[in-house]
């Protein structure tokens, strides 16, 4: 008969017991998060599911009248469709710049020193901040791509062309999201081992070889890392751009979800709406998220 | 300084439906270096931490001087302990951690100073108080460590595997220093270990646990001399003492097949345990075959196999070479031989 | 590297280069007008390459014919807040996370960590209700007790709808900011690279929890916290959307709400684009120069890496 002793589980085990401590510790973050994160969740779900009586008479039940009148407004599915489009545009372009950019200055350049440093600014910059100055670079008359409007009229002008503009808001995220991506991908090449790249170097493989073979096979988790982040941020980051450079506009050529939620909620006053909208985008968020995560299985190596 | 006795009754722990320590009865005595010695999880560790109030008992009484402690705060005990990677605090400087104890009970610095002043001369650091752990050895950590515990003069000193991260020639040292230690302080100490030369070296007393009870409790001779169990007898010793399975038959003892091993009066199935270099080397009678030699220097180690299955270690005596030989002739000599019941392997 | 790649060594290099162009340019063109007059920008018709003196005018400009000074100040508060609850909250609930022995560490890890998967700005419509009433909560309760009809029957008393209104404030702006839980995360890795014995040692020493987590936990975290009070410092001050909701006076307004309304309350004529370039370098210089100084600190204190 042997009885082993079993350290318990992955888990590390706590050392103290005491209850009431404990409780301490862990309520100021409780209470927080249920105030300000589980029950707005909570009343978007109820709200959707709810109309606010005019005149403050209390709600109403309504079943799934909310979702049914959102998704069968074109506008809805405009606005969806747009937000994927950016959703694919605008994080594959930041990742793949940050990428070519980290590994660039994981060689070790004496530009690196400087390079790492100032890419990093635009974190510090508010979207908002950021969008004012580039609504005027972008402007057709006072900016940068004035002289060309004075040579062929019309031909930028992202004011009347709804292309124009949603490239400007483009540019503008992938200005703001290079920093994070860069950092991630810059530590995750700075983790992998030296060896790794002088063996292959031992095989034979040059330069460019190893870059494709060794490195980014090896950065596939934070590569996977950045993309998980950046689809989530690129569904509400963009609000503070839109709101400064085109306020949704020509037309709605620039209004995504996250931009309509506000303008339906705060400018139109439909509460049921824009609740049910966020209801669809947080399900939608988190179907992403944890496909990404059910991805994530494959591309996790051991170091 | 005081010394205490440590008095275990009936002590048992279990985690959840597991059980480390079944029942677990012993008595330290005052002033004595105790060593706790066992395989890895034979639930050691889970002992010292209970004797020093880091771990609850599930049941039974500790007991330390004549104050019952199993539900006394660990710093009201008179305990203190070294722990295996020392668990410095790095922030703080070597004087800050000799003297955290007594700043957290409230001893006015001036005299606090001269504590900590004190236990560090007394393992060699006083020239060290102002750096960080980091910026020492390893045998200074262990130092700092010890300073740490000894500050609040305790009556009861606790080790927990604190030399298992020190390289060969530290880890002697320090047993040497730990020796000298203990003599001149005279606390009550137990110390944990999995490391059977610490064991044999330090102990005044050594506690064999293996799954939780103990196999032995005895001076280092007799625990080598006369093992209690055929797990002590395999535990002690390097190599460690053959055991093999044989028959008596009122005359002789038999292998299995009836090769004749030693004289001997006993009957029925029996464990027969030898040590290694009290076997007899070329007059013998029982043929074996060499299947691996090293040659140490001082002497000749030998893995032989008897009979065509059974292997033995045998040592040949010190200062004594044997050439390169395909078989060696051994003889068991009766009176080095011992006995262990082939159910329940106690010494017969 | 291994061998010399002069080659791809050059193609770093502009490549280096041209990232660094792209992150300024932004930046440059917005100083190099900040440094005209509205005079001179008018003249010229637009976007001009060329530094002017008027720099110092227009921040005076800024400081006395806007809010934004006011509003500034306003971003550090709300920044500083933002932080602080971030780090301190997380950091208590971390510590008893990983040194507690709790049925409900798992649980509580849960709930704490999916707060990571949805930002604040997806639900500022209802977080605008329970901000516009943080007692909404507790007259729930009083409701679903019976509390109110107890109240009613037994006393006489009728139980008033409690209120409290967080809308144009501080903590009413800074809270629903910090609830973000990334911290219990990057706290929680940390704490479990420390020696295992380190608690045990001090519980020898007769600190209990408490006192180990000021006196041993809280020296040794100093540089996750510093790192992540400053990104969140910094997570606070460029947030927009909820500070855009949640306040509605100018004088409520943290700086990047102040600018944008700026910008966007001009009438048709040219807008006075120098000083709102002014306004734009003058309401980023303080996180800018945070994450310019601190880059390293920050990047090493989160450990990016090992997410």
């Amino acid at each position: 008969m042997v009885r082993r002793y079993c350290k318990a589980g992955k888990m590390r085990q706590g050392f103290y017991v005491g209850r009431v401590t404990y409780a301490m510790l862990v309520a100021p973050i409780l209470v927080l998060i249920f105030l300000f994160f589980y029950v707005p969740v909570g009343l978007a779900f109820f709200w959707s599911f709810f109309l606010e009586r005019p005149f403050g008479g209390g709600s109403q039940f309504v079943g799934m009248q909310n979702f049914s009148r959102v998704l069968s407004d074109p506008v809805y599915w405009e606005a969806l469709r747009r937000t994927v489009v950016f959703m694919i545009i605008a994080p594959g372009l930041a990742i793949g710049i940050s990428l070519v950019l980290a590994l660039a200055a994981d060689r070790g350049l004496r530009l690196s020193q400087a390079a790492r440093n100032i890419v990093i600014w635009p974190k510090a910059v508010a979207g908002a901040s950021i969008g004012v100055v580039f609504v005027f670079i972008f402007n057709p008359f006072l900016g940068i791509f004035s002289p060309i409007n004075d040579l062929f009229p019309g031909l930028w002008n992202p004011r009347i062309d709804g292309n124009d503009a949603f490239a400007t808001i483009v540019v503008a995220q992938v200005w703001n999201g290079i920093p994070f991506n860069f950092v991630i991908l810059l530590s995750g090449l700075q983790a992998i081992p030296d060896m790794l790249v002088k063996s292959a170097a031992m095989d034979g493989a040059g330069s460019w070889r190893r870059i494709l073979d060794i490195q980014l096979p090896l950065l596939t988790p934070q590569l996977f890392l950045t993309f998980v982040l950046e689809f989530v941020g690129t569904v509400v980051e963009a609000f503070g751009l839109i709101d400064t450079m085109t306020q949704g506009g020509p037309g709605e050529a620039t209004t995504l979800l996250i931009y309509k939620i506000y303008v339906d909620g705060f400018k139109a006053y439909d509460l049921s709406g824009a609740a049910t909208q966020t209801v669809l985008l947080m399900i939608f968020v988190i179907v992403m998220v944890l496909l990404q995560f059910r991805l994530e299985k494959h591309v996790k190596y051991e170091r | 300084m005081t010394a205490n006795a440590i008095r275990l009754d009936c002590v048992k722990k279990s985690f959840g439906m597991t059980e480390v320590i079944p029942e677990l009865t012993a008595e330290f005595a005052a002033s004595e270096f105790t060593v706790i010695l066992g395989p890895s999880g034979c639930g050691k560790s889970t002992l010292l931490n209970m004797i020093a109030g880091l771990e609850r008992v599930s049941g039974g009484r500790i007991f330390i001087g004549e104050k019952e402690v199993q539900d006394v705060e660990p710093k009201d005990r008179g305990c203190a302990m070294v722990f295996q990677n020392y668990a410095l605090y790095p922030h703080m400087s070597v004087a800050g951690n000799i003297g955290y104890s007594l700043k957290v009970a409230r001893v006015p610095r001036p005299d606090r100073e001269r504590r900590v002043r004190v236990a560090a001369e007394f393992v060699g650091l006083s020239g060290f108080l102002e750096r960080r752990p980091s910026e020492l050895s390893g045998g200074q950590r262990q130092r700092v460590a010890i300073a740490r515990a000894i500050v609040r003069e305790p009556q009861v000193l606790l080790f927990d595997e604190p030399l298992s991260n020190l390289d060969a020639q530290l880890r002697h040292d320090m047993r040497m220093e730990l020796s000298e230690l203990h003599m001149r302080i005279g606390a009550t100490t137990v110390f944990v270990t999995h490391d059977q030369v610490e064991a044999m070296t330090l102990a005044d007393r050594v506690l064999i646990l293996n799954n939780g009870r103990v196999e032995q409790f005895a001076s280092p001779h007799e625990i080598y001399h006369r093992p209690a169990t055929t797990f002590v007898a395999g535990f002690i010793g390097t190599p460690a003492m053959n055991l093999i399975k044989v028959i008596g038959d009122g005359r002789h003892l038999r292998l299995a097949d009836g090769t004749e091993i030693a004289p001997h009066g006993r009957t029925g199935p029996v464990v027969l345990g030898i040590r290694p270099e009290k076997i007899g080397i070329g007059e013998g009678v029982i043929a074996s075959e060499v299947i691996y030699r090293e040659d140490l220097g001082s002497h000749t180690s030998f893995v032989v196999r008897l009979n065509g299955e059974q292997e033995v270690n045998v040592a040949t005596p010190i200062g004594t070479e044997l050439a390169g030989l395909d078989q060696l002739y051994l003889t068991f000599p009766e009176k080095d031989l011992h006995l262990f019941d082939s159910a329940n392997g106690q010494r017969l | 590297m291994i061998e010399k790649a002069t080659g791809i060594d050059r193609t770093a290099t502009v490549i280096l280069l041209l990232g660094m162009a792209f992150v300024l340019a932004p930046l440059v063109i917005a100083f190099v007008t900040a440094t005209q007059s509205y005079q001179q920008f008018v003249q010229a018709g637009g976007i001009r390459f060329r530094i002017s003196g008027h720099f110092l005018d227009n921040i005076r400009l800024i400081i006395t014919e806007t809010q934004l000074p006011r509003q500034l100040w306003n971003s550090f508060v709300i920044s500083l807040l933002v932080a602080a609850i971030k780090c301190a909250f997380a950091f208590t609930a971390t510590f008893a996370l990983v040194f507690f022995e709790n049925r409900m560490n798992r649980v509580i890890f849960a709930v704490t960590i999916a707060t990571v998967m949805l930002p604040l700005e997806l639900v500022v419509i209802t977080t605008y209700q329970i901000v516009a009433n943080v007692l909404m909560p507790v007259n729930w309760i009083v409701k679903a007790t019976g509390i109110d009809w107890l109240a009613d029957r037994i006393a006489g008393v009728r139980v008033p709808e409690l209120r409290l209104n967080l809308l144009d404030t501080y903590i009413g702006i800074a809270a629903p900011i910090a609830t973000s839980c990334t911290s219990v995360f990057i706290y929680r890795q940390f704490f479990l690279t420390l020696p295992r014995d380190l608690p045990r040692a001090a519980a020898m020493d007769g600190a209990g929890p408490l006192r180990f987590m000021v006196d041993i936990l809280l020296p040794l975290s100093w540089t996750p916290l510093i790192a992540t009070f400053m990104f969140w410092f910094i997570g606070g001050w460029t947030s927009y959307l909820w500070p855009l909701i949640a306040a509605s006076t100018p004088d409520a307004q943290p700086a990047v709400v102040g600018l944008a309304k700026l910008a966007t309350t001009d009438p048709e004529r040219i807008p006075e684009v120098p000083m709102l370039m002014t306004g734009a370098l003058f309401v980023s210089i303080i996180p800018v120069t945070l994450i310019a100084v601190m880059q390293r600190q920050i990047v090493r204190g989160m450990n990016l890496s090992e997410k």
